[in-house]
């Protein structure tokens, strides 16, 4: 028996042709057949801009585009059916990305988002984005654009906003994805990448809309290691509107920061201890922030750390709930996240102040006496929250009473000038101690040194 | 066992004969002259079934540049046809297997209409003997000016040939015939594709069903300026009568380079920052560097079809990146179905350069 028979007489053979076959159809049906394309989709189909169902659509291109299609952005030769759009525009946009507009009230073409995120949208069915004490802190009232919240110096004389001339200065510095062509809105935001936040309420790190802007080509907060939680083990989140029982971002029951990101990261990367940035509203440099160090009340440093930051009261803080409960078994050492203060886009209030913090309402009406003392009472006990009579945004308890009080009383005119004497006295500002940086010298020789901030 | 090997044998050779098949190049060899010419355009007193029907034509020709060039490709068919009388099958892209378009597209859907399109005029270049004149854009082709007559093939209103010369058989005369081994744009015969004065690497079937390894290869420049200008790149021609898009003096913002104002074309994607998007090209249609027939690029060597690129004056963006000449499904006769992105398909050539906006 030979080789080839006894392949052939155990079967080999027949399986080896049929294989061969088989190899050979498989080939050949590849070559014949289309390949299915299905393209998984990438980071801008993820995002609320590219997205097939709730993405772009602007009113203007009736000539089919596809909804979250680039053309409701870019035109790509700036002529739409062999008619000039008006431009071309920087990166073939449908218009002027920014104007150099240098302060607000803004118009909607001073800025192509604005000409979505405004109130006269040319997006299908308009967009509303209500300011962040509405979407994650549950107060309504506010501004129902981006556009309106950057105007809201229409309806307030003491209404701020973020600049954005000032911005675009900043990047165009400081960033190296910006150039002179850019828009302000990207410094903070990647359009390509951005997601629906605005209803994702109690878990905004997953469709976080901020990219870093040393990062600028990811976004931040949706990955590990880029949520509040992370950043700190002691962030407690503050109250939800209208709630004893829930949290924000949107109202859950998570408490840690974990479904928030990493703001602090985030906002420090421009407004950090050794930037110097200039605020074209306030007429000055912004104050220097260090959200990173710690020390206690006797700290030292350019500018000094923080204690709404990484750094502590040294002996006590006395605050209302949920810090004073937190179930984080802590009542001191908390760390803040920017957005518990500070709206991003615009605000009635100043330093971009909002409108509503850890369910307070915060209206504040300028920044000289105590205004900004109805910020600090959503958090801090002021005297009513003491129990003591006709003390709202009062602050003589903890400043003369409370145990680790800085100050002691009967020496009234030292601080309060002169009238001093005798009950009621005159509030101070509180700006004069309690900003970002800032520690007590404005006392002089009363001064403590202790950290106010 | 020797019947078992002829079975092997001729699936290799099936195999071998569908993978390496030649195809003819541009002149025309070895068939007879009255496979494309007539002396009387007549036979037997009337004209043959295969002759077009409102002759006689000029060079004493069977048809003109569409009666010969209509058909159905089939990739061993020896003439290109850029018009089918029945829809083609242009897949995604087509690029894909079962496809059987070539390079141009065609003009099928520019006379016939597309379920894509609702506007017929916009799937094609509306040349005249195939299509009406453009009901919206009229004889002015968007970033040109007036025409003043409805495009043709060739000529001084056409794409083909001598543009300095009007008729489509005047402005090609002789190419078909004319030695074509160097494609240098001295002649007619001697261009790309007879667009005169442009070069490039022909695939040898036009394109039907192209891989990375079996494509044209663009001529493209990396320009220095947008005035910088050579006018043996593809870009160019389409400029000749689509200048704003090339070289209108407003591509670019300021110096030649992003911000783009209008897309670039004559651009080599090398001048970008090594870690863009735009390294990662082809994106989902292929392994990184790997040359792409779904949004081709041009090079300034174009020698031989590049199956990769580098990022050294191989990655030039062209106009027909994006379109088409003749004409697609897709609306503005651009390669894929972009209008219908990212809905109706997850096909965007767009991302083979823009990779990280997919």
């Amino acid at each position: 028996m030979d080789g080839q028979y006894k392949l052939r007489s155990m079967g080999v053979m027949p399986v080896i042709r049929r294989r061969t076959k088989i190899f050979l159809i498989v080939i050949l049906i590849g070559l014949f057949i289309s390949p299915v394309w299905a393209i998984d989709p990438g980071p801008y189909r993820l995002s609320a801009h590219g997205d097939a169902s709730i993405g772009v659509k602007r009113t203007e291109r009736t000539d089919g585009y596809a909804r979250g299609n680039c053309a409701h952005c870019h035109e790509q030769h700036g002529v739409i059916g062999g008619v000039s759009n008006g431009g071309p525009y920087a990166f073939a946009l449908f218009s002027t990305n920014f104007s150099g507009a240098s302060s607000a009230p803004y118009s909607a073409s001073n800025d192509v988002c604005f000409l979505c995120h405004g109130p006269s949208s040319v997006q299908e069915g308009g967009i509303i984005n209500y300011d962040y004490s509405e979407t994650y802190g549950g107060y309504t009232g506010g501004p129902s654009t981006i556009l309106d919240a950057f105007n809201l110096v229409n309806t307030s004389s003491v209404a701020s906003y973020h600049n954005l001339k000032d911005i675009y200065n900043f990047a165009q510095n400081n960033f190296s994805f910006f150039t002179a062509s850019s828009n302000p809105c990207v410094a903070c935001h990647n359009p390509h990448l951005v997601k629906r936040i605005k209803t994702n309420q109690t878990d905004p790190a997953s469709y976080t809309v901020v990219s870093l802007p040393s990062a600028h080509n990811t976004l931040w907060g949706d990955d590990s290691g880029e949520k509040m939680s992370d950043f700190t083990n002691y962030y407690q989140a503050p109250y939800y509107y209208n709630s004893s029982t829930s949290y924000e971002p949107g109202g859950s029951s998570t408490y840690n920061g974990s479904n928030l990101p990493d703001y602090a990261t985030f906002c420090t990367a421009c407004h950090n201890a050794t930037n110097t940035i200039y605020s074209s509203n306030l007429g000055r440099n912004l104050r220097q922030i260090d959200w990173f160090s710690g020390g206690g009340d006797s700290a030292s440093g350019t500018p000094l750390p923080d204690k709404h930051g990484k750094n502590s009261a040294t002996v006590s803080v006395h605050l209302k709930n949920p810090f004073a409960s937190s179930q984080l078994g802590i009542t001191l050492g908390f760390v803040t996240s920017c957005t518990d203060c500070h709206e991003p886009h615009g605000s009635a209030n100043p330093f971009l102040i909002r409108r509503e913090v850890n369910g307070t309402i915060v209206s504040i009406s300028g920044t000289d006496s105590n205004q900004i003392g109805y910020l600090c009472r959503a958090c801090h006990k002021d005297d009513a929250a003491f129990g003591l009579s006709g003390g709202e945004n009062r602050w003589e308890y903890i400043h003369h009473i409370a145990d680790d009080h800085p100050y002691i009383e009967k020496q009234c005119g030292s601080c309060h000038g002169s009238g001093g004497g005798g009950g009621g006295k005159p509030p101070i500002s509180c700006l004069n101690c309690h900003k970002h940086g800032s520690d007590d010298s404005w006392a002089g020789y009363k001064a403590t040194g202790r950290i106010c901030f | 066992m020797f019947g078992d090997i002829n079975v092997v044998k001729f699936w290799i050779i099936v195999l071998s004969l569908l993978l390496f098949s030649a195809v003819a190049k541009a002149k025309i060899v070895g068939i007879p002259c009255a496979s494309c010419h007539t002396m009387h355009y007549s036979q037997n007193g009337t004209i043959l079934q295969e002759w077009g029907s409102s002759g006689p034509y000029k060079a004493l020709v069977i048809n003109d540049c569409i009666g010969c060039h209509t058909g159905t490709n089939n990739g061993s068919n020896t003439t290109p046809y850029i018009f089918s009388s029945s829809a083609p099958n242009y897949g995604e892209t087509g690029t894909e297997a079962g496809t059987n378009t070539l390079a141009g597209g065609n003009f099928y859907w520019v006379v016939n209409g597309s379920s894509w399109v609702t506007d017929a005029d916009r799937t094609g270049h509306n040349v005249e003997g195939l299509a009406n004149v453009d009901q919206t854009l009229g004889t002015t082709p968007p970033g040109g000016t007036d025409l003043g007559h409805q495009l043709t093939c060739a000529g001084k209103y056409g794409c083909h040939g001598d543009r300095n010369i009007e008729g489509d058989f005047e402005a090609l005369l002789g190419a078909h015939h004319a030695d074509d081994s160097v494609i240098d744009g001295s002649t007619v015969g001697k261009s790309y594709r007879f667009l005169k004065g442009i070069v490039g690497y022909e695939d040898s079937d036009w394109e039907y069903q192209p891989d990375a390894f079996h494509h044209n290869q663009y001529k493209g420049v990396d320009r220095a300026s947008e005035t910088d200008i050579n006018t043996s790149t593809i870009s160019y021609l389409c400029a000749e009568c689509h200048g704003d898009f090339h070289n209108g003096d407003d591509v670019s913002f300021g110096s030649w380079g992003s911000p783009w104002l209008r897309h670039p074309t004559d651009y080599d994607m090398s001048h970008t920052p090594s870690g863009s998007e735009y390294r990662q090209y082809p994106g989902q249609y292929g392994s990184t560097g790997q040359y792409s027939v779904i949004a081709p690029v041009a090079s300034e060597d174009v020698s031989q079809p590049k199956s990769t690129v580098s990022f050294s004056k191989d990655t030039i963006v062209t106009c027909i990146s994006c379109h088409r000449a003749h004409g697609t499904p897709y609306k503005y006769i651009l390669r894929w179905n972009y209008y219908g992105w990212p809905v109706q398909t997850s096909v965007n050539g767009c991302n083979a350069c823009h990779t990280a906006k997919d």
